[in-house]
């Protein structure tokens, strides 16, 4: 296998990561099959070396299509605009932040040592995290069997509307296993008023 | 267990590089021990092998002996890739690295010096970047140290095969002291004395080096003439460059007009700050900018002291990071408004605030549009006129700071900066950075004093004209000075065109002819009018009272009134030449007023081109 390294870096590390995994896309094919599919439940400990990534990597997506259920599947990339306070519940940490890509923006939890190892100008890689109703709130987080991954900092642009966090949103008539927008509750995050 | 490079945070994903070094390690791990395999690896495996003994280099110091040897019997390549890879570890890396790989690798890069592997400069060059102004660590000074000692250690070497890597040597050591030197203690002491003797012994021994580096070298020098040692260097350079024994060197002006290099900017500017500061004059939305501006200082300014570092920062923003047209014309944030924003991040008023200003129009003072690149002056004028509106007090600042450079930055050589700083003004005009200097010249915010330095400076830049000129022009008039009053007529100026017909109160007409020297005016004829309807009555007619008859003072009285708006303003040369030719002013003169008006203070747009002799007709 060849490796090839950028000369210099002179745009974003992220570059220099996606040459990577493309480099050793057509390698792991056949590592593709012991993936798990979306509809079935994650095996447990599914080891994914960072440079695998690229193989979910097609099943990320951007906060924009994200939409609640009681799936842990869903695999994208943020920056972290502005962390809450943290809060003690029973023995556990957790921490609320504004997380947003390119398309939108979001609500994430930090939950446990998550809240202490992040901090806003990260970028995050989570994978097979869970967007659901978290008493009330609508929340973005990795849960039990989801992973959140620093994978760089600064460089990544970002909007703050809409924010998928405050929407409000209905069963699908046609569907009612899948949730449709109904309208918009706050173009803006209500708990992290935007920075002018 | 192959052992880490890096110090990785918890939930912080492995870097690319540190996993296939390791991949390597683990899959060649028996072959890195004697008896060493006597095949010829193919290309692939030859790669491998590199990464394998390179990362057992950095991990291993008991053995690095035996993997280097390892290494110089497989090499075929004149160490490029090892070199290339280990270029690659110290340009991401190398924050991250532990304390022992750090070691390992300083002692690595002395052994491709004595190889002379291929790439060796690029390596010393990138870990000279690595060292951070205004860092006052153990860690960075410890780079600092090791660094400085390798480069004397390979003086000879470096001399012969790599001389531009002593350069960029003398530069980043030569801005290090200044920081190094603004501290005292124990631990700082034989470092100083390490970085002063290398310095100095460039610039004594081999001054054509400093000659390449253009005018940063003295830049930097300047911040340094407090220690002996480079006291000594800068009375020589200004009083006996012979002294410095180099043939072609005739005095520091030659520095002044060599344009430093853009990798000299790049050379203080760790590849991390690169990164984000490209991203964000790249990517980031102008109005979106702030949280990313946060993300930046809270990384790379949190300590009073690394406030030096801004002054690199506004350099290599001016010098090294030139966007293309696509990006200039977009909402992407402007490089005037991150150097803005920069300048306010200083505590306190400072000398380091005054250095980054310094920075700022550093190339103008010697501009030549032949040798030099307009992008290198353009954030500097482009914040002051786009501070006007909002933030006069930030164009008043800079203006007043460029104007007090011209006067002092070098007296011997004043006539350089002045022609250099005038050329700089007239070319962004010509090139349409800025539509046209009015918007500086006439901003009726602007400070009348700092207005009158500008025009001064802008008409003084221009040599040929102001000899034919005025001399001959006006030739009634007793010079130096002359003073008129009239009860017919007052007019008033503003942004817009009005004209008042009004009663006058007082009208003194002053003028000095271009060869004056008493440094007032300089080749501009100045009218102040002062009117019943504006400013303090009854002051303003005792100041009046008391200098319109002491001619002496009207130096004195001039900068009085230069702080009250809008009561001064400025005629022309080009555009009144016609005027004065036809129409020489008299005593009292109305008409003196409108030419004034018309001038300088025409409206823009459908008044532009009013003819001077209709208004003339309107007046009478």
């Amino acid at each position: 296998m060849s490796i090839t390294y950028h000369p210099k870096c002179d745009g974003h590390t992220e570059v220099t990561n996606m040459t990577w995994r493309h480099d050793l896309e057509e390698e792991e094919e056949d590592l593709n099959q012991a993936l798990p599919r979306e509809d079935t439940e994650t095996p447990k400990e599914v080891k994914l070396l960072p440079f695998c990534r690229q193989k979910s990597f097609r099943k990320m997506i951007v906060l924009k299509d994200v939409v609640p259920a009681a799936q842990n599947n869903i695999e994208t990339k943020f920056i972290i605009l502005e962390k809450g306070r943290t809060i003690l519940e029973g023995q556990n940490k957790k921490c609320l932040a504004l997380v947003a890509d390119e398309t939108a923006a979001v609500h994430l939890q930090l939950w446990g040592d998550e809240c202490d190892y992040f901090d806003s100008g990260d970028i995050v890689y989570i994978t097979n995290g869970i967007f659901s109703y978290l008493r009330g709130n609508l929340i973005l987080r990795a849960g039990k069997r989801g992973k959140l991954e620093k994978i760089g900092e600064f460089t990544m642009s970002y909007v703050e509307t809409p924010n998928m966090s405050e929407i409000h949103w209905i069963p699908d008539p046609t569907n009612p296993k899948k949730y449709i927008q109904e309208y918009v509750i706050s173009p803006h995050s209500r708990a992290f008023s935007p920075v002018l | 267990m192959v052992p880490n490079l890096t110090l990785t945070a918890p939930h912080e994903a492995e870097n690319q590089i540190e996993i296939s070094l390791k991949q390597s390690l683990q899959s060649l791990q028996p072959s890195l021990k004697p008896p060493f395999s006597l095949t010829i690896p193919n290309p692939d495996e030859y790669i491998q092998l590199n990464h394998a003994i390179l990362h057992a280099i950095l991990t291993q110091p008991h053995f690095s002996k035996t993997h280097v040897k390892h290494l110089h019997a497989i090499i075929t390549d004149g160490y490029a890739t090892f070199l290339n890879l280990l270029f690659n570890i110290v340009h991401h890396l190398y924050p991250k690295l532990l304390g022992s790989v750090k070691h390992q690798l300083i002692w690595v890069t002395d052994e491709m010096i004595q190889v002379s592997g291929i790439g060796y400069d690029a390596l010393l060059i990138s870990l000279l970047r690595q060292i951070v102004g205004g860092d006052f660590s153990d860690d960075n000074l410890w780079l600092c140290e090791k660094l400085v000692t390798l480069l004397l250690d390979k003086w000879d070497c470096l001399l012969e095969e790599m001389p531009h890597v002593l350069c960029s040597g003398l530069y980043v050591f030569l801005r290090v002291l200044a920081d190094h030197c603004r501290v005292n203690g124990e631990k700082f002491e034989s470092l100083k004395r390490l970085e002063v003797h290398f310095c100095v012994k460039i610039v004594r021994e081999e001054f054509h080096l400093c000659m390449k580096i253009g005018r940063d070298f003295i830049r930097l020098l300047q911040d340094l003439v407090h220690v002996p040692e480079f006291k000594s260097i800068w009375k020589d350079l200004m009083l006996n460059p012979s002294s410095f024994n180099t043939l072609g060197f005739s005095g520091v002006s030659q520095i002044y007009l060599t344009r430093t290099s853009s990798r000299y900017a790049l050379l203080r500017i760790t590849p991390a700050m690169e990164t984000q500061l490209r991203f964000l004059l790249t990517h980031v939305k102008l109005g979106n900018q702030k949280r990313h501006l946060m993300w930046f200082a809270r990384k790379f300014l949190n300590e009073p002291d690394k406030e030096t570092v801004v002054v690199d920062i506004v350099r290599f923003i001016c010098c090294a990071h030139h966007p293309p047209n696509e990006i200039i014309q977009s909402d992407i944030v402007p490089r005037w408004a991150v150097i803005g924003w920069l300048l306010t991040t200083f505590r306190k008023k400072s000398c380091v605030e005054a250095n980054a200003k310094l920075a700022l129009f550093y190339d103008w003072l010697f501009f030549d549009e032949k040798v030099d690149n307009i992008m290198n002056i353009e954030p500097a004028i482009l914040l002051m006129v786009h501070s006007i509106t909002q933030y006069v007090e930030m164009t008043n600042t800079l203006l007043e700071f460029l104007l007090l450079l011209v006067d002092n930055y070098d007296m011997e050589h004043k006539d350089i900066i002045v022609k250099g700083v005038s050329l700089a003004f007239r070319f962004l005009e010509s090139k349409g950075v800025i539509q046209s200097l009015d918007i500086l010249t006439s901003c009726p915010t602007l400070s009348p004093s700092l207005k009158e330095g500008l025009s001064r400076l802008l008409s003084s830049g221009k040599p040929e004209s102001s000899k034919e000129f005025l001399p001959e022009t006006l030739p009634h008039h007793p010079p130096p000075y002359s003073l008129a009053l009239t009860h017919s007529l007052v007019l008033m100026l503003s942004n817009f065109f009005v004209v008042f017909t009004l009663r006058i109160l007082k009208f003194i007409m002053l003028t000095e002819s271009a060869r004056a020297t008493n440094g007032i005016v300089n080749g501009h004829w100045i009218f102040l009018i002062l009117g019943h309807q504006w400013g303090q009555k009854g002051k303003l007619r005792t100041e009046l009272g008391k200098y319109l008859h002491v001619n002496s003072r009207i130096g004195q009285f001039l900068k009085r009134m230069c702080s009250l708006p809008q009561f001064i303003c400025w005629l022309k040369r080009g555009k009144s030449e016609m005027f004065w030719l036809k129409y020489p002013p008299g005593f009292g003169d109305h008409r003196s007023l409108l030419v004034t008006h018309f001038g300088s203070c025409k409206p823009p747009g459908k008044f532009g081109d009013y003819p001077v002799e209709r208004c003339l007709k309107q007046m009478d």
